[in-house]
């Protein structure tokens, strides 16, 4: 038996080069419109995401301090702690001079949980029972309003204008809806007052409790 | 084409030398590495371009907690006032 020739040798070589070339033609022609490498019995895929959903607020300058007010001379005295020392008379307390707020004394609450709520204010006084005036009961009185922090609200809901406060540790309105949204500005809360000369004495110090629901 | 009119040319003569059966070999094999990259290059560009960012996206099933109602939270703050009336 003879050996193949060279020649024959070649022609099997350029047979497999046009097999090689026609197989890949055949293929990338059969693939054209196909999906290839591609998982064709899911349909369905599942992803599990978990948020876990918390209230929370926090509270900046968590005190208004009048100080020391001085009521003498004057029948009535009226002192307001969302304005400067030369407004409102609050120039008669104390303290207002050590006020660092621009324009007065407030309490800032933030929502900076990832839900909004509803914020509510409770006193450790009512309006008039703060104020001891045997003279005139009833007479002196403080009253609290909130306002947006910024211009972006924080407060998407309601705030509370300036109300008095008729049974303490009762929950009044601060903002119906208070956002967590940045940049999360909040709410700030403000005290006025009205004091008669017939005052004897004060509550000194009341407390105030801030409780947030979920909205 | 070139190869098979050199076969041909070929062919009609002499027994084609060692030299150029190596050519051929060598011919062969590139030719069969390029088919075979190019067949898997498709494919994988195939695979990536269809990656199942599924067509049917609908939220599964929402299994959070809304009807839990979350604690709330209290915080406190304070207001000093005191008086002096001159008495």
């Amino acid at each position: 038996m003879n050996d193949i020739s060279n020649r024959t040798l070649g022609l099997f070589l350029v047979i497999a080069m046009a097999i090689s070339l026609g197989g890949t033609l055949i293929v990338l022609n059969t693939t054209s419109t196909g999906i290839t490498g591609y998982a064709t019995n899911t349909t369905t895929g599942y992803v599990n995401l978990s948020v876990l959903s918390a209230v929370s607020i926090t509270i900046t300058d968590a005190t208004i301090d009048f100080g020391v007010c001085d009521l003498s001379g004057r029948a009535t005295t009226y002192v307001n702690s969302s304005a400067p020392n030369t407004s409102f008379h609050n120039q008669y307390c104390n303290n207002s001079v050590n006020w660092d707020e621009t324009n007065g004394d407030w309490i800032t609450v933030r929502n900076d949980g990832n839900v909004n709520v509803n914020l509510t204010v409770k006193f450790s006084y009512n309006s008039t029972d703060f104020f001891t005036d045997p003279d005139n009961p009833g007479a002196s009185w403080y009253k609290y309003w909130t306002e947006n922090a910024s211009t972006t609200p924080g407060c998407v809901g309601s705030v509370q204008t300036n109300s008095l406060v008729s049974v303490a540790d009762t929950e009044y309105n601060a903002c119906t809806n208070l956002s967590f949204a940045q940049p999360n500005p909040g709410i700030d809360l403000y005290i006025e007052a009205n004091m008669t000369s017939t005052v004897t004495e004060t509550g000194n110090s009341m407390t105030l409790t801030f409780t947030g629901y979920e909205a | 084409m070139n190869l098979i009119l050199f076969y041909v040319g070929v062919s009609v003569k002499e027994d084609i030398s060692r030299q150029t059966l190596l050519v051929l070999v060598v011919l062969t094999l590139v030719v069969s590495m390029l088919s075979l990259f190019t067949v898997m290059d498709v494919l994988d560009q195939k695979a990536t371009n269809y990656m199942p960012i599924s067509q049917t996206s609908t939220p599964s099933e929402n299994t959070n907690n809304q009807n839990q109602e979350l604690p709330p939270v209290s915080l406190t703050g304070k207001v000093i006032l005191n008086i002096n009336n001159g008495v």
